[in-house]
């Protein structure tokens, strides 16, 4: 199989080649898919740019010699709790942590696909209408101008005069009380 | 109104190619683009995180050397993982070896003790 073809593999997929045979070159191919994403979630938690290098390193150096402890069915959400744990033990001044895994964190990690399934889409139409209407004003304003009117962050920033971390902000807490609401009511 | 629900209940986002991230942080994107990963982005806990970490990069134009020094290091990780694995087997060998010799002695002496009384 050549490196184009491995290219296309899904992180999974190397990963339970790795565990099966423990060659090294199944690492060589998923770690640096999360490479520049674990500098960016390291840099969001040290604010400087070497200790967040020696950080992904760090990191890189747990995943290639305990991941084989662990039971991970999705890579995604434990290289995300690995290294937030890095980052966490790295401003306590420990450089050398221990990964903590929780069974519970074998979901995957989009915030999404840890809720419920809705299946039936068309019925929560009304639903949503009526939910977003109960949404605070700020929120309702981005999450219309998000998803109704495919606004950016940046447009909405200048349609609304919110700061860049406010949108960011409505638009999660409009979006996770939306997803209470429909919820809520579809259990009802 | 269906797309809007689809939008924000979707669990089916495509992940964010490398590209298009460097894009979008260099604010390089067309509107519908730059609004296709900010979705994205909303859906994923780590992809947020990430972005909010490499916007604090700056001049962004660094990233791609960043990427490859991190690169470079994870190479000589996994080479220095396999040299260990090779030194450790070279080392198992001999033992190996004497185990053989061992054996094949041990046979070699029966059957001379065994022959003498014959």
């Amino acid at each position: 199989m050549n490196r184009d073809k491995n290219d296309q593999l899904s992180d999974e997929d190397l990963l339970q080649r790795f565990l099966h045979d423990r060659d090294n070159k199944w690492l060589g191919i998923l770690l640096p898919r999360y490479s520049l994403i674990l500098f960016g979630v390291c840099m969001k938690y040290l604010k400087n740019e070497d200790d967040a290098r020696d950080c992904v390193q760090q990191i890189f150096f747990k995943v290639i010699n305990e991941i084989h402890k662990y039971n991970v069915q999705h890579f995604r959400s434990w290289i995300y709790m690995v290294a937030k744990n890095a980052c966490l033990m790295w401003i306590r001044g420990q450089k050398n942590f221990k990964v903590e895994w929780n069974e519970n964190l074998n979901l995957r990690d989009d915030a999404n696909e840890q809720k419920q399934h809705l299946s039936e889409r068309e019925k929560m139409l009304d639903l949503l209408q009526e939910n977003i209407s109960k949404l605070k004003p700020e929120q309702q304003a981005c999450i219309n101008y998000f998803y109704l009117q495919k606004k950016s962050y940046a447009e909405i920033t200048t349609l609304t005069g919110y700061s860049l971390t406010q949108v960011k902000s409505y638009l999660q807490n409009g979006k996770r009380n939306l997803e209470i609401m429909m919820t809520n009511k579809n259990e009802q | 109104m269906t797309d809007i629900v689809k939008d924000i209940f979707s669990n089916d986002g495509e992940p964010i190619d490398k590209d298009t991230l460097l894009k979008y942080l260099n604010g390089e994107l067309p509107a519908d683009e730059m609004h296709r990963v900010e979705s994205m982005l909303l859906e994923s806990d780590l992809m947020n995180d990430a972005v909010e970490g490499l916007q604090e990069v700056v001049p962004k134009n660094k990233l791609p050397q960043i990427e490859m020094d991190l690169e470079s290091r994870l190479k000589k990780q996994l080479q220095k993982r396999k040299a260990i694995k090779a030194r450790r087997t070279i080392k198992e060998l001999p033992w190996v070896y004497i185990f053989i010799i061992i054996i094949i002695l041990l046979i070699l002496i029966s059957f001379a003790v065994v022959k003498s009384y014959l």
